[in-house]
């Protein structure tokens, strides 16, 4: 009989010893995948933020064309009567503008290209001319120095939307010579050009880039180029006698065919900008005008008001229901079947989605009562019926953090019930209800769905100045602009994104300053 | 008449009444207080009682009567005038009057005063609390109400499993009216595609960033970044709607095209990340909170059996905490599939039967907003059959949160 040989048992500690590396490994790709996850999380939100700030920065600044129109009767008082009323209807400012545009390129109706000089403004530009003068009829007669702003497309331009033109300074003089069939030659002394086209001809046509040739009051669209001459049709008609020595070709990014604005437009808007009479200053109007389909009057003004309207309304009503409504589930109400029902009721409605309350507020209040659609009244209450559970239950939890030494307190120096909550623990409870109140606000600020269906998503160009006046706030305002095919609308939906942000962060900070002030801990 | 008719009569009648108000107060505070100061028998309520029993005679019932004058005169034609608001306002200030002397007359040392305020405050928060539920009604009713409606004139059953969704043409010649097809599966997939997308997204980041904010992190970081997260939950959705739409889509197409697929311009994957990102703080403070729950005593078990920290983690806080991360998720469903603003502007209106995310589809809450913001009357069979999207997308988020709620709470239970 022999033992069986039986193989060495391995002891606990190498089994444990054996896998401890792949443990460790393990270990440190969880933590890695962790630490990723976060990452992610944080990145996701920077882009968000960043790639907002970016696409805002053009509508930061606007360019504007600063001339002086000479306000003449007959234009802007046909009826000759100095009503204000009929200066603001019937006063043909956009005319004077025109005049003035002509006087700088005289040229520019005999030449055909009279539209592509009106094309640099629209006419409601003028409409902020018309109330000036309508409140100051003195003005009549006088010469007035106006900033409007320029066509959108042309000041996206400018702002390099359509990508960023290359300037070079010209070599020697340069002299245009009129041909038979309408056109330029453009030639100076050797080969001017060998930058364009270093050897044979380079043919400019729609679909390739434009490139012009600027000379200091006159600018040329090259059609085809040689190193030494060009063919070009004449865009702006050079002043008659200037210096032949200063010149530049200007590459313009794009075709003409791929971008709204023409090239006619760019070089008049060009020649405007190089004498200084259109200059880039900080964009007022989106903060001062209303809504407008041109995007370079548009402004969030009236959705401003109409934001204030609205969150007045809800917080008159959510605050002071909600805050009854947790004093009395929290302090005062039996432990029954009913106040159950309501606690379970009031967890369920905040989790409710939010364009359900937009049904409500369609079918309940636009329908069956009748209210006016589009109001801040019905948009106010819609957006208290959505926050009231919110501000209950951060109440509620506020309350609850009163200790119940301070009631009994209260009760055992005589105190009623009543008394012991209202001048005890409510006001100690004050902070918390405050804090919670201020973000539910902050949340119907931005709230957009349930508006949409109460009829807020409308154009609306006049500041509503009652509750019941036609409104709309600013986050539908903003995806409205989001909404609008120009290319102008995008960096201004960004900014008024950024304005919707700034006030909701005012309001955050506001909740976070009351939390750390009056914070108690017990 | 024509200078009434500009005047805001029942606002400056309010005004009149508020101003009685505080009249009454001094004089049922005056009133109590030289008693006091007569030096007679002790007060039952002190003097700021009565002055508020006073004021709340005098306003209230003549409030009722100007709130019930505006609600009257939306339907009654006879009243909406200012000759109705003035008859009804010199009414209310006559019934103000007779509150007074009522307050006067009731007026002695032992009149219950607090009490009567008492009773008053008591009934306005009872008041306020039947709100949350007269509004869950109001939701429950109005939505079945037109529900039904639509039920009345389509079938529910072709609403619920047809295939096709064409509310602005008649798929039949003899079809009655102008109503379309109103098959909503399209639009069930559509949801149903762009949840899942923005859970699969939402999931891993959130559920990864709350254990490591809460089992590795230092506090530190834990201080820094956890607002950060928590940021995301403060923007507006439309924000996001803008984001999906204009970088991420753009983006998304770019990225396409580059391996050769065709990406439409608004697809369900550019919503879905969009609406993942957007969720990400719900899962992570909810679990971020149930994980910080999980008793101390537990890891440390785990940590003296020689365990490591991912091991602790992976085999005994998250079955731990499972119920309560089930229960955010199925909090964070349900934000997902009410969510309207993202799909709104993101997502398309095409109803495609399909689950491909690079194709456009839309939602149910896409064609609520789409059927209601058009210009159509009332009793159309398009708004009603917003109304039954709406009741559908209402009866799922509602059970959805019972369950998570329920999930939650019974977790809480357990550890506390």
């Amino acid at each position: 009989m022999t033992d069986p040989t039986l193989p060495p048992r391995p002891s606990q500690r190498d089994i444990v010893a054996a896998n401890l590396k792949k443990r460790y490994g393990a270990e440190q790709r969880f933590r890695a995948f962790g630490l990723a996850m976060v990452s992610i999380g944080i990145i996701a939100c920077c882009l968000l933020i960043a790639s907002i700030i970016a696409q805002s920065i053009p509508a930061l600044t606007q360019n504007r064309l600063h001339i002086a129109i000479n306000v003449s009767a007959s234009k802007a008082d046909p009826a000759g009567k100095r009503d204000p009323a009929d200066i603001r209807q019937q006063g043909n400012f956009y005319a004077m503008v025109q005049d003035a545009l002509l006087e700088r390129f005289p040229t520019a109706e005999a030449d055909g290209s009279m539209d592509d000089v009106f094309d640099l403004v629209t006419s409601l530009a003028t409409t902020p001319i018309a109330k000036q003068v309508a409140a100051n009829p003195d003005l009549i007669g006088q010469d007035l120095n106006v900033a409007l702003p320029i066509n959108d497309d042309l000041d996206m331009f400018f702002k390099g939307a359509f990508g960023k033109s290359v300037e070079s300074v010209g070599d020697g003089a340069i002299t245009p010579l009129a041909l038979p069939d309408g056109t330029y030659q453009l030639s100076g002394q050797g080969p001017i050009f060998a930058a364009l086209a270093p050897t044979g001809t380079l043919v400019l046509d729609d679909e390739k880039p434009s490139v012009f040739v600027e000379t200091t009051s006159g600018t040329f669209k090259l059609q085809s180029v040689t190193a030494t001459t060009a063919t070009a049709t004449m865009l702006v008609r050079p002043k008659a006698g200037e210096a032949a020595s200063s010149w530049r070709i200007v590459q313009i990014a794009s075709p003409q065919q791929g971008r709204a604005v023409n090239d006619a437009t760019i070089a008049f808007g060009r020649q405007l900008q190089a004498q200084g009479a259109i200059k880039a200053s900080f964009n007022t109007t989106v903060f001062t005008n209303s809504d407008s389909n041109e995007p370079e009057l548009a402004g969030l003004f009236s959705a401003f008001i109409g934001s204030l309207l609205t969150l007045a309304v809800t917080a008159l009503l959510a605050i002071p229901i909600g805050v009854a409504t947790a004093v009395y589930l929290e302090e005062f109400a039996p432990k029954n079947w009913l106040t159950d029902l309501i606690e379970v009721n009031i967890n369920n409605l905040a989790a409710v989605p939010s364009i359900v309350f937009g049904l409500l507020g369609f079918a309940v209040f636009l329908t069956f009562f009748g209210m006016p659609r589009a109001a801040p009244l019905v948009g106010g209450i819609v957006l208290a019926l959505m926050s009231l559970p919110v501000i209950i239950i951060a109440s509620r939890a506020a309350l609850k953090a009163v200790p119940p030494s301070i009631r009994e307190a209260a009760l055992g120096v005589g105190a009623s019930r009543m008394q012991a909550i209202f001048h005890h623990v409510l006001p100690l409870a004050l902070p918390g209800i405050m804090t919670g109140s201020i973000l539910a606000m902050a949340h119907a600020l931005g709230e957009t769905a349930p508006l949409l269906l109460i009829g807020m998503v409308a154009f609306i160009a006049d500041v509503p100045t009652s509750l019941t006046d036609s409104a709309t706030v600013l986050p539908v305002e903003l995806f409205m602009w989001a909404g609008r095919p120009e290319r102008a609308w995008e960096p201004r939906t960004a900014l008024a994104i950024l304005a919707l942000l700034v006030f909701m962060i005012l309001m955050n900070g506001l909740a976070i300053i009351l939390r750390r002030k009056f914070e108690r801990r017990w | 008449m024509q200078v009434l008719a500009d005047l805001p009569v029942t606002l400056i009648i309010a005004v009149v009444i508020i101003a009685l108000g505080i009249v009454a107060w001094q004089a049922g505070h005056v009133r109590a207080r030289g008693l006091v100061l007569a030096g007679s028998d002790r007060l039952n309520s002190l003097p700021e009682y009565h002055g508020w029993y006073a004021a709340l005679l005098v306003v209230m019932p003549a409030l009722a009567v100007l709130v019930t004058h505006s609600i009257l005169s939306q339907s009654i034609e006879a009243l909406s005038g200012p000759v109705g608001a003035l008859a009804f306002g010199i009414g209310a200030i006559g019934l103000s009057g007779l509150g007074f002397f009522l307050s006067k007359s009731q007026f002695s040392a032992d009149f219950r005063a607090r009490t009567a305020v008492e009773r008053w405050v008591s009934g306005f928060m009872i008041g306020a609390s039947a709100i949350a539920i007269v509004t869950t009604l109001g939701i429950v009713l109005s939505l079945l109400f037109e529900t039904i409606k639509f039920f009345g004139t389509y079938s529910p059953l072709d609403f619920l499993f047809g295939t096709q969704w064409s509310p602005q043409v008649a798929i039949r010649a003899d079809q009655v009216g102008q109503s379309g097809a109103f098959g909503a599966v399209p639009l069930f997939l559509g949801t149903f595609l762009i949840m899942l997308i923005a859970i699969v997204v939402a999931v891993p980041i959130g559920l990864g960033s709350a254990i490591y904010l809460s089992e590795y992190a230092s506090a530190r970081a834990r201080s820094l970044i956890k607002p950060v997260l928590e940021l995301l939950a403060g923007i507006p959705t439309v924000v996001f709607g803008f984001f999906a739409l204009l970088t991420v889509a753009p983006i998304i197409r770019a990225l396409g095209n580059a391996v050769g697929l065709d990406v439409s311009a608004q697809s369900a994957l550019a919503a879905g990340l969009v609406m993942g990102i957007m969720i990400i703080p719900f899962i992570s403070s909810l679990s971020d909170d149930v994980i910080n729950a999980v008793p101390q005593a537990l890891r440390d078990g785990s940590f003296a059996m020689g365990a490591t920290k991912s091991e602790t983690i992976g085999r005994v806080v998250i079955p731990a905490a499972l119920p309560g991360i089930v229960g955010s998720v199925l909090l964070a469903v349900s934000k997902a599939l009410g969510e309207t603003m993202i799909v709104t502007m993101a997502a398309g209106q095409n109803a495609n039967l399909t689950l491909n995310p690079l194709d456009m589809v839309t939602t149910v809450t896409v064609q609520i907003v789409t059927l209601l913001t058009g210009d159509q009357e009332y009793d159309s069979p398009k708004t009603q059959a917003a109304f039954a999207l709406g009741f559908v997308l209402f009866f799922v988020t509602l059970i959805l949160n019972i369950i998570a709620l329920r999930v939650v709470q019974k977790y809480r239970e357990k550890y506390d």
